[in-house]
């Protein structure tokens, strides 16, 4: 059954390097184009271009073989890792989870946009590295001192922040998995596809475990409060799944690079990958709900009782790295009166950040992020001026801002039902579901086009923090 | 009654699918002998009946169900439901599906354009004549779909379809066969004026209740700016499956549009329950096939001025008939 079912997720790659050179064409990038041609052409020539048109599903199905082989090795019951079928898919959410199926099976499926948010964390990690051991012993030395001394490892917080909000907000406003690139110097980049591929490993490795493991009474996901109810058993197996993996991620790398420096690296790496993994998940749990469901234990536990596992060369240097990378996770998840909002012009001045976009649509991302950090009076004010005629924009902004949501949401033409579901405390919601019901809500009321998303985003946010008081 | 010129509004569409549909019907009668034909014929039916029990009644549920909650369902089904799965945030399925769909259209079309089943539809179809969601439903859940899954991505596969044609018919036909003459005549003046009409010699009144009443097949694809049925006695009283047809037809434009502008042929006599008293009418003896053309064009020219859209004629007529049945 599982195998049925991956055969319909599974991506039709053809169609998306079409969409690929269509939207180079749109923006009129004629380089981005020539190069994805490029990349494209020598990518067929590759082992993996022999075995499908879409790099993401053979990099899936790589890490996947190596990963299954390990679990045996490790004494996982061969006949059962043969009824788990992994599939990428061209998901805009964040998601890796393990679906069981009544015949025994299970069907892993992983979003693309996982492993995309897995390699900025990766990148910004290399670039630490390399920044850290570069230009001389002194400076080295100072640099060392001076970062161990700031708890941010070499890790630049401000930019990493900005491209994970960057990220989020996308992810909140339009539901894309949208990524700003981090210029990579040339000796980083071999350390930064390392640490992107043991985190993908470890994703991967997560959700194999859980079939392993047998956890198939309920869906079990990294996508964070969807599938899993509040409940200690559950963080458990969610544990225990990350130790596991954890140990096929190291198996796999020894596999694949035998006794040599670079396994012992990629064992080093394997550790960093796997905290990514977590802190992957932990930045959408915190970003991109309003209201969570349990799914995962917070990454800081996750990532101790993995660390804890490894040697204390390992963790020494794994630790090294871990409060910057969760001061910006926590920065970019905060969308509140005080937040450092995305700067679009900044970022694009900033010699670090990469990206073909336009001045327009980089402060576009920086508006939509100041309007959800706008205080409270500020948001009713904003919402009672945005379109005066509509006298229930007003109305409904001091019902929110009373702390009556479900007030609030009627007032704005929201339907029962949607109603409903917003405010049942049971039922986890993303900010982005809770704005797409609020700007159809606004629709009915006569808003127009041309202010619908800003106010729906304001008014979204006062809704949001009603509900988290 | 009062008689009008066609001072009325309308349009109707040429399929965008139409070149490989096309290309496919006058290719298959080269390319499949009368042997394999029955063979394939008995296979495909055994199917059509087997599918059509598992997923027809889901496409007449789900055709009133909106895009979104057809992706909803999809979405559910592709990603699966479990315990603690939030319905507040179902919409993630929409989402996922939507996504999913954009992607994978093209691969699903194609896979649907391969199996025998629409083959045999094809030999059936008229030309332009866009694939209906009970056939594509039926075609999913040969390839292990769930039934209402199956409906669901049938009807949005359709939809989209019909939503991607651009270059629209200004008229389509409907006649019984007595009138054959005169309406080919018509067509042909009309085509003679650039006027885009949707007339197929195969397509006389029996073609319209066939689809419609024996194989409940709603035609979709054809969007025009007027549907003109060409309404004789013989139109109106000729035994089922062409009579409930033409009672549809004449339900539908006593709903208040002037989408379709009947041609009245010979002495008909139209209940007057079927065709209102202000309904405007042209009679075919007053006209000569080339005036009535011109006054195609005139009605067409005034309608595109006025920036009506084409409709899909298929579903309009097909939800009058189902009014009409669904009366006790």
């Amino acid at each position: 059954m599982a195998e049925r079912c991956a055969r319909k997720l599974e991506p039709d790659w053809t169609q998306k390097n079409d969409d690929i050179r269509a939207r180079s064409r749109e923006l009129g990038s004629h380089h981005l184009l020539a190069e994805f041609d490029a990349a494209t052409a020598e990518y067929g020539q590759t082992e993996w271009g022999q075995r499908s048109a879409g790099p993401m599903e053979a990099f899936v199905a790589t890490l996947t073989e190596g990963l299954v082989e390990a679990l045996a090795d490790l004494g996982a019951d061969p006949a059962r890792l043969r009824t788990v079928h992994v599939v990428p898919t061209l998901r805009e959410d964040m998601t890796a989870e393990m679906r069981p199926f009544a015949d025994g099976s299970g069907l892993v499926v992983i979003s693309d946009s996982i492993i995309t948010l897995c390699g900025l964390y990766g990148e910004s990690v290399a670039v630490a590295m390399s920044h850290l051991s570069s230009n001389g012993r002194m400076r080295r030395f100072w640099r060392a001192f001076n970062a161990a001394r700031k708890g941010a490892q070499g890790i630049d917080v401000p930019v990493l922040t900005s491209l994970l909000r960057y990220h989020n907000v996308n992810q909140r406003v339009y539901n894309l998995a949208a990524k700003l690139g981090l210029r990579v110097p040339p000796d980083a980049e071999m350390v930064a596809q390392l640490v992107m591929l043991q985190s993908a490993r470890f994703v991967i490795g997560h959700e194999l475990a859980h079939h392993v493991l047998g956890h198939d009474s309920a869906p079990s996901g990294f996508f964070p409060g969807e599938h899993l109810p509040a409940c200690s058993d559950d963080q458990q197996r969610e544990l225990a799944a990350d130790l596991l993996a954890q140990r096929a991620v190291v198996r796999a790398t020894e596999a694949e690079l035998g006794d040599t420096e670079a396994a012992r690296a990629g064992g080093l790496l394997a550790v960093l990958g796997g905290v990514i993994a977590m802190l992957a998940v932990h930045s959408a749990e915190q970003a991109l709900f309003v209201r969570r469901g349990v799914s995962h234990p917070p990454a800081s536990q996750r990532a101790s009782l993995l660390l804890a596992q490894t040697d204390p060369r390992t963790r020494r240097y794994a630790e090294m790295f871990l409060p910057a990378l969760l001061a910006a996770t926590a920065a970019s998840s905060m969308f509140s009166e005080g937040a450092d909002v995305f700067d679009g012009d900044r970022a694009l001045a900033s010699p670090m950040v990469s990206t073909p976009l336009p001045r327009t649509s980089m402060r576009a991302v920086g508006m939509f992020d100041t309007l959800q950090c706008l205080s409270n009076d500020r948001s009713v004010q904003f919402l009672e001026r945005a379109r005066p005629a509509i006298s229930s924009i007003g109305e409904g902004a001091r019902l929110a801002a009373a702390g009556n949501a479900a007030a609030a949401l009627r007032e704005w033409g929201v339907s029962e039902e949607s109603v409903r579901h917003i405010v049942d405390p049971w039922e986890p919601l993303t900010f982005h579901s809770l704005l797409v019901s609020v700007r159809e809500g606004l629709t009915t009321r006569g808003l127009d086009e041309d202010m619908r998303l800003s106010i729906s985003v304001v008014a979204a946010r006062l809704v949001a923090m009603a509900l988290e008081s | 009654m009062r008689e009008l010129g066609f001072e009325t509004s309308g349009v109707i569409v040429e399929s965008a699918v139409s070149d490989d549909v096309t290309a496919r019907v006058q290719r298959v009668p080269e390319q499949v002998d009368s042997g394999l034909c029955a063979g394939l014929c008995r296979g495909a039916n055994t199917a059509f009946e087997e599918g059509a029990a598992m997923s027809g009644d889901f496409i007449e549920d789900l055709g009133r169900l909106s895009d979104d909650e057809l992706y909803e369902i999809v979405g559910m089904d592709l990603q699966g439901t479990g315990l603690g799965v939030s319905p507040a945030d179902r919409g993630r399925f929409g989402r996922f599906a939507r996504s999913w769909l954009d992607n994978k259209s093209r691969q699903l079309w194609s896979q649907i354009q391969g199996t025998d089943t629409y083959r045999i539809w094809l030999e059936s179809a008229g030309r332009d004549q866009l694939v209906d969601p009970d056939t594509v439903g039926r075609i999913l859940v040969e390839d292990d779909w769930e039934p209402r899954a199956s409906a669901a991505l049938a009807l949005l596969l359709v939809r989209s379809k019909t939503a991607a044609v651009s270059d629209a018919y200004d008229i389509a036909v409907s006649f019984a066969e007595n009138e054959r003459d005169y309406v080919d005549r018509t067509v042909t003046a009309a085509r003679a004026l650039a006027l885009k009409v949707f007339y197929d010699r195969d397509m006389s009144n029996t073609w319209w209740g066939r689809n419609f009443v024996v194989e409940r097949r709603r035609i979709y694809g054809q969007l025009a700016l007027h549907f003109v049925p060409f309404i004789s006695a013989e139109y109106l009283t000729e035994p089922m499956p062409r009579d409930d047809f033409s009672h549809a037809v004449a339900r539908a434009f006593n709903s208040g549009n002037r989408y379709i502008l009947p041609v009245l042929v010979g002495d008909v006599k139209v209940p007057s329950e079927l065709l209102l008293p202000l309904i405007g009418f042209l009679r075919a003896e007053k006209h000569t096939p080339e005036e009535l053309a011109a006054h195609m064009r005139i009605v067409v020219d005034d309608s595109r001025a006025r920036g009506l859209q084409p409709r899909d004629f298929g579903a309009v007529v097909h939800d009058a008939h189902r009014d009409l049945t669904d009366q006790p």
